[in-house]
C-alpha cells in the first residue's frame, strides 16, 4: 500500500509535460517535411533552369492567397487561445470554427490548383507529364507530394481541432485548464509554419 | 484533495489519500480525481503563469505576416532577373515569418525556455543534414 | 520482516486476464509484452540466420536457390533490426525500469506507450505478411535501395510500410521517455544523481525522435515511386540513387546508436554492481552517451564511401567518424576501470557485460578499418562488415540484453534463475558467437563478398567453422532460456536486492506492485553507485 503521496507521478496532470511532448511530436513533423525540403534542395541545384521552368506553371496568385488563408487561420486558433484564458468560451468556440472554416477554404483553393494541372495532365504518370524533361518531372512529383502531404495535416489539424470544440463544448477543455487547445492550435501552427517555407520554394523562384 | 505539493501538510488529506489507495481500483480514482481537481504540476523553469497575449497584439502580429507575405512575392514577381537573389531573400523572409510565427503565435516566447533551446537544436540539425548532404554534391 | 506484512500485490495480481494485458498501460505490463514480441521475432530472425548458415556451409546450391537467400537475408536483415534491435532494450528494459530508477509510478503517457506496442505488433504483422502475400518477401537486403527496390517484384511496399510504421512506434517511446526524463525524475533526483541508464535511455530517445522523421518520410517517397512507377531516385529519370542513400543513413547511421547506447547503458548498471564499486567516471559516461547521439548525427556518409560520392565528402565523412570513436572510448576505459580493484562477483550478467566488453571491442576496432576511407573501399560489401556489424549489434546490444534478463529476472518475475546452468549456457553463446562471427572477419579480408548464396571453394573451411558456430550458439540460446522459463517455477523466491545493487529498482519488492513504490524511495545523496561496504 501507497502510504506516501508521489508528487510526481505519471498519472498527475502536468500541462508542461504535456506541452513538451506536444512540441517532440512537431519536432518529428518538422524533420519529416525537412527530408523532403532536402531532396528539393538537392533536385533544385542538380536541375536549376528545369525547376525554374516548371515553377511558370503554377499560380502565383491563388498561392498568395491560399497563404494569406492560412495565415488569417492561425491568427483565429492564437486568438481562440486567448479568449478561453479570459473565461470567453464563445469567443473561443467561434474562433476555432473560424479556423476550420480557413482550412475549408484553403483545402478548396488547393483542389481548384490541382485540377488545372489534372487538365494540363501535368499529375505524376500522365500524358504531358510523361513528356516533361527529367528535372521538370522532378520538380511536379516533389508539387503534388509535398502539397498533397501538407494537405492532409491541414486535414488532419482540422480534425484535432474538432475533437477540441468536442472537449470545450463538454468542459473538459476550460479557462483554468486548456492545454488541449493549446496543443491542438500548435499543431495547427506547423501547418502554417511548414507553407510558409512551401510556398516561396514552389511558386516565388522566378 | 492533496495539493501536488512535495511537502505535505494537511494531515487529513494524507488520511483520506491512504484510505483511498487500500484498494487498486479506488487508487486509480482516486488518481483521476487528483487530476481532474489539482492544479497542474510545477516545476523550476516552468513560467510561473500562463503569459495573455491580447487579441491586440496577435493581429498586430499577423498584419506583420501579411506584409512580409506581400513583400516576398513583390520581390519576386519584380526581380525576375536576380534569380540568386530573389531566391536568397525569400528564404529569409520565410525564416523571420516562421520565427514570428513560433514565437508569438506559438508562444515560445512566454514558454519554458527548454522549448527553445529545443526548437533551435532541431533546426540546427537540419541545417547540418542539408549541409553535410550538400558538401556531396557541390564537390562532385 | 514487518515490512513483507504490508508487502501490497504484485503488479502481476492485480488483474487477470488476456484483455488486462494488451490494454495495459502500466509500464512494467507494456514492457513485458515487448519482451514477449521482441522474443518471438528474434526467435525468427535466428531461425532465419541459421538458414543462411546452413545455405553457406558448402559452395554451391546447397539448400536454397539464389532468390530464395536473397529474400531471407532481408527478412532476417528487416527482422533483426526494425523488429529486434531497434526497439530492443528501450522498449523492454527501458519500459520496465526506467519509470522504477528515477522513482517514480509510470511514465509521462502511459497510453501513447500503450499504442506504441500496438503500432509494433501491427508493423511486425506487415512484416511478416510479405511471406505471404503476392510475390514473397522483399530481396532487396534491408537498405531497400532504390532504384532496385522500386524495380523489383517482390513485396517491398508492404515490407517498406512495415518499416514506416515502426518508426512510428519507435518515435512515440522515445518521446515518452524524454518527457519522462524531463518531468517526472523524484524530486530529490538531480540530473547527475540519475543513474545511467536512464541516460542512456535520454540520448537514445533524442536520436529515436529526431532521426526516425527523415527515414519515414524517405519510405514514404518509395511507396509513392512504386505506386505511380516514377523515378525519383533513377537516374534514367533524371532522380539520384545516391541521394536516397543519403537519406537512408541520414536515419540508419544514428539507428546504429539507438540500439547500442541502451546496451551500454545496462552495462553501466551492471558492472558497478558486481564489482561493488562506485562506477569510475560517473559523469563522463553520462556525458559520452549524449555525445555518442550528437556526433552519431553528422557520420553517416561512412556507408556509402564506395557508392560514388564526391571525394570531398568521403573524406570528411571519414574524419568525423573517427570522432565517434572517442566516447566510445571513454565508456570502455571506464567499466574497466570500475573493474579495478573491486571485490568482484563473478555471475552470470557479469559474464555477460565482460563479454559484451570483449566483443564490442573487437566490434568497435573492426568499425575503425572500415570507416578509414583507405581500407573501406577494400574491404567495402565484404563479410568484414558482416562480422563486424554483428560483433557491434550481436556481441554488444544481444549480450547486454542476455545479461540483464539475467540481472532483472528477480525483479521481473519474482524468482531467481539458475546459477550453474546460466553461467554453463554463457559458455556456450560466447564460444559459439566467436566461432561463427571471427570467421567471417577473415573472410572478409580474404575477400569474401556478403549477400551472395555461393562462394570460391578456397573459402570453404571458414565457412563450415562458422556454421558450427552458429550451431553451438543456438544451442546455448536454447539452453539459456530453458533454464529461464524453468526458473519461473522451479528457482527460490527472489529477495528485494539480490546483487548488492544501489539504484532505485532494488528498493521495491520483486516482482513491484503496480505504483512501484509502496514507501517512499530513497534517493542516495552520494548518487545511484554508492556501495556501502
Amino acid at each position: 500500500m501507497a502510504n506516501f503521496v508521489m508528487v510526481n507521478s505519471g498519472h498527475n496532470r502536468d500541462d508542461e509535460a504535456d506541452k513538451l511532448g506536444m512540441w517532440l511530436f512537431l519536432f518529428t513533423e518538422l524533420l519529416l517535411f525537412g527530408g523532403l525540403f532536402l531532396v528539393y534542395t538537392i533536385y533544385r541545384y542538380l536541375n536549376a533552369d528545369a525547376f525554374l521552368h516548371a515553377s511558370y506553371e503554377l499560380n502565383v496568385i491563388m498561392g498568395t492567397v491560399n497563404t494569406i488563408v492560412l495565415l488569417t487561420s492561425s491568427l483565429t486558433v492564437a486568438m481562440s487561445i486567448t479568449a478561453i484564458q479570459k473565461g470567453d468560451t464563445k469567443m473561443a468556440l467561434t474562433l476555432i470554427w473560424s479556423t476550420i472554416a480557413f482550412a475549408g477554404v484553403f483545402l478548396v483553393i488547393k483542389y481548384f490548383e490541382w485540377t488545372a494541372k489534372f487538365e494540363h495532365g501535368l499529375f505524376p504518370g500522365m500524358e504531358h507529364y510523361n513528356m516533361l524533361e527529367p528535372g521538370e518531372k522532378l520538380f511536379f512529383f516533389l508539387y503534388f507530394f509535398m502539397t498533397g502531404f501538407h494537405g492532409l495535416h491541414v486535414i488532419i489539424g482540422g480534425i484535432i481541432l474538432l475533437f477540441v470544440i468536442a472537449a470545450i463544448r463538454k468542459g473538459e477543455t476550460n479557462q483554468g485548464k486548456f492545454i488541449f487547445l493549446e496543443n491542438g492550435a500548435l499543431y495547427w501552427h506547423l501547418v502554417d509554419l511548414i507553407w510558409i517555407f512551401l510556398f516561396p520554394l514552389f511558386y516565388l523562384i522566378h | 484533495m492533496a495539493p501536488c505539493g512535495f511537502n505535505l501538510d494537511i494531515p487529513v488529506s494524507t488520511i483520506l489519500f491512504n484510505s483511498l489507495t487500500q484498494n487498486p481500483e479506488l487508487r486509480t480514482l482516486n488518481l483521476i480525481i487528483m487530476s481532474e481537481n489539482n492544479k497542474s504540476r510545477y516545476l523550476p523553469g516552468d513560467p510561473k503563469e500562463h503569459h495573455i497575449v491580447s487579441y491586440k497584439f496577435n493581429i498586430g502580429i499577423w498584419v506583420g505576416l501579411i506584409i512580409l507575405t506581400i513583400m516576398t512575392v513583390l520581390v519576386s514577381v519584380m526581380g525576375i532577373n536576380l534569380v540568386a537573389f530573389s531566391v536568397i531573400t525569400a528564404l529569409i523572409i520565410a525564416s523571420a515569418k516562421a520565427i514570428v510565427v513560433a514565437n508569438y503565435f506559438m508562444h515560445l516566447k512566454y514558454d519554458n525556455i527548454l522549448l527553445k533551446i529545443l526548437f533551435g537544436i532541431t533546426m540546427l540539425l537540419f541545417i547540418v543534414f542539408l549541409f553535410l548532404t550538400a558538401t556531396d554534391y557541390i564537390t562532385r | 520482516m514487518s515490512t513483507a506484512a504490508i508487502q501490497s500485490k504484485s503488479f502481476y495480481e492485480e488483474k487477470k486476464g488476456l484483455k488486462s494485458w494488451i490494454f495495459s498501460t502500466d509500464h512494467k505490463r507494456i514492457g513485458l509484452l515487448y519482451f514477449y514480441s521482441l522474443g518471438s521475432f528474434f526467435l525468427v530472425g535466428v531461425i532465419l540466420g541459421l538458414l543462411m548458415r546452413l545455405e553457406l556451409i558448402s559452395p554451391g546450391e546447397t539448400i536454397m536457390k539464389a532468390k530464395t537467400y536473397n529474400q531471407v537475408f532481408t527478412l532476417h536483415g528487416v527482422i533483426m533490426i526494425f523488429l529486434f534491435l531497434i526497439p530492443s532494450v528501450p522498449a523492454v528494459f527501458g519500459n520496465i525500469f526506467l519509470p522504477i530508477m528515477i522513482g517514480t509510478d509510470d511514465v509521462a503517457f502511459p497510453k501513447i506507450n500503450l499504442l506504441s506496442w500496438w503500432l509494433y505488433v501491427l508493423g511486425g504483422l506487415f512484416a511478416l505478411s510479405t511471406l505471404v502475400v503476392g510475390d514473397g518477401p522483399a530481396d532487396t537486403g534491408w537498405t531497400f535501395y532504390a532504384p532496385y527496390s522500386v524495380k523489383t517484384g517482390t513485396n517491398v511496399s508492404l515490407a517498406v510500410f512495415a518499416a514506416f510504421i515502426l518508426g512510428f512506434s519507435s518515435i512515440l517511446t522515445g518521446l515518452n521517455f524524454i518527457v519522462t526524463i524531463h518531468r517526472l525524475r523524484h524530486p530529490k533526483m538531480g540530473w547527475f544523481k540519475m543513474p545511467l541508464f536512464p541516460w542512456a535511455l535520454y540520448a537514445t530517445a533524442w536520436i529515436q525522435v529526431l532521426a526516425t522523421p527523415i527515414i519515414g518520410i524517405t519510405l514514404l517517397m518509395i511507396i509513392a515511386e512504386r505506386v505511380f512507377g516514377l523515378g525519383l531516385f533513377d537516374p534514367s529519370l533524371g532522380g539520384d540513387p545516391i541521394l536516397y542513400q543519403h537519406l537512408f543513413w541520414i536515419y540508419s547511421h544514428p539507428a546504429v546508436y539507438i540500439m547500442v547506447l541502451p546496451a551500454m547503458g545496462l552495462i553501466s548498471e551492471m558492472i558497478p554492481t558486481f564489482a561493488k564499486r562506485p562506477i569510475f567516471g560517473y559523469k563522463a559516461i553520462a556525458y559520452s552517451s549524449m555525445a555518442i547521439a550528437f556526433i552519431g548525427y553528422f557520420v553517416w556518409g561512412h556507408h556509402m564511401f564506395t557508392s560514388g560520392m564526391s571525394g570531398p565528402a568521403r573524406v570528411i565523412f571519414s574524419i568525423l567518424t573517427f570522432l565517434v570513436a572517442v566516447p566510445s572510448a571513454i565508456k570502455t576505459f571506464n567499466w574497466v576501470a570500475t573493474l579495478y580493484k573491486g571485490s568482484i562477483l563473478i555471475k552470470t550478467p557479469l559474464l555477460f557485460s565482460m563479454a559484451f566488453i570483449f566483443q564490442f571491442l573487437i566490434g568497435g576496432l573492426t568499425g575503425l578499418v572500415i570507416g578509414a576511407l583507405a581500407t573501406d573501399v577494400h574491404l567495402h560489401d565484404t563479410y568484414f562488415v558482416v562480422g563486424h556489424f554483428h560483433y557491434v549489434m550481436f556481441g554488444g546490444t544481444g549480450f547486454a540484453m542476455f545479461g540483464a534478463m539475467h540481472y532483472w529476472y528477480g525483479k521481473i518475475w519474482g524468482k531467481m534463475y539458475n546459477e550453474k546452468m546460466a553461467q554453463i549456457s554463457f559458455g556456450f553463446i560466447f564460444v559459439g558467437f566467436n566461432f561463427l562471427y571471427f570467421p567471417m572477419l577473415i573472410l572478409g579480408l580474404m575477400g569474401m563478398p556478403r549477400r551472395y548464396y555461393d562462394y570460391l571453394p578456397e573459402f570453404t573451411t571458414l565457412n563450415v567453422i562458422s556454421t558450427v558456430g552458429s550451431w553451438v550458439m543456438v544451442l546455448g540460446i536454447i539452453m539459456m532460456l530453458t533454464n529461464l522459463i524453468r526458473s519461473k517455477k522451479r528457482g527460490e523466491k527472489a529477495p528485494k536486492d539480490p546483487w548488492g545493487g544501489t539504484t532505485l529498482e532494488w528498493q521495491t519488492s520483486s516482482p513491484p506492485s503496480l505504483h512501484n513504490f509502496d514507501t517512499e524511495p530513497i534517493v542516495p545523496e552520494e548518487g545511484p553507485y554508492f556501495h556501502k561496504v
